[in-house]
């Protein structure tokens, strides 16, 4: 973990070779975002599936970066804030799919888990224009709150030989890709 | 030490001695935060971030943790000194709206 920014740091460099210049709005912005979101990815991904192997894969698609990170360590188990007491294991069973659980809220936002199949989910975030609890959440997903406000598409796949993979993407202009 | 407890008037200040206040530390810190809280039964404290140029998800959730401690207890955790990237985390998880935050240390104090 003591040289975790190096991830971060090879991100940034692959992202100045892969978008061009002056066609992103805030650049620095847009890169410390990046870097913020690779090392969410890669330090949750870590501690939270301890296992002997990390894989990083990071590549451009048409318009969009795809960080997949696999690691070979523990499920992620989906215990929902609006169900206390229910824990989601894969393979999701046929109950559950199609279904969103919260897996964070604070006042104004939530972070919903959907049960996409038996081994995926997918997460999004939703304001919910205040009021919903007034409660102090965090410690479990707060790092999703972060992954799914700084990219676009966020997904957990669990594979039936044992890896975890989280999946994320960001979107960027066209124009902006080289 | 990653960590410095001191007294200012009367107010536990809990110095971050490091500039990366990641999950690497947070179990120090957690454990700091909650001795405080826990075993010496302090219910003002602030945490200075002067030092800090970069906090994760890991170490704010132990932060917000020790506030629930501290609320629980009645008393309450104030930030100060948040450097621009960390103060962007704040606002990103909008823990800015459940810390008061302070860029002054006598400011910090007295709005206990």
């Amino acid at each position: 973990m003591k040289f975790i920014h190096l991830v971060g740091d090879a991100l940034e460099s692959y992202l100045r070779l892969k978008l061009l210049p002056g066609k992103v709005l805030s650049e620095d912005e847009t890169l410390k975002s990046c870097r913020l979101m690779m090392y969410e990815l890669y330090s949750n991904a870590v501690r939270h599936s301890p296992g002997s192997k990390v894989d990083i894969i990071i590549y451009f698609k048409l318009n969009y970066l795809a960080i997949d990170i696999e690691t070979n360590g523990e499920e992620f188990i989906v215990r929902p804030k609006d169900k206390p007491g229910l824990e989601i294991r894969f393979p999701y069973p046929d109950s559950v799919l199609g279904t969103n659980f919260i897996v964070y809220r604070d006042k104004d936002e939530v972070v919903n888990c959907h049960v996409l199949s038996d081994s995926c989910l997918e997460f999004s975030k939703q304001k919910t224009g205040g009021g919903v609890t007034e409660e102090l959440e965090i410690p479990d997903h707060f790092g999703l709150l972060l992954l799914t406000s700084l990219t676009n598409d966020v997904k957990y796949f669990r594979t039936k030989s044992g890896k975890n993979i989280f999946s994320v993407r960001k979107h960027f202009p066209k124009e902006a890709v080289n | 030490m990653n960590f410095l407890v001191e007294e200012v008037s009367g107010i536990n200040v809990v110095r971050i001695a490091i500039p990366r206040a990641t999950a690497d530390v947070s179990k120090e810190f957690k454990s700091v935060l909650f001795d405080l809280i826990d075993n010496k039964n302090v219910q003002k404290v602030i945490v200075d971030f002067g030092k800090v140029d970069f906090a994760d998800s890991s170490f704010l959730g132990t932060l917000v943790s020790g506030l629930k401690k501290c609320s629980a207890n009645k008393g309450d955790i104030k930030i100060l000194s948040l450097q621009p990237p960390v103060r962007a985390m704040f606002e990103l998880t909008r823990l800015y709206k459940v810390f008061e935050i302070f860029d002054n240390e006598q400011d910090a104090i007295k709005s206990f």
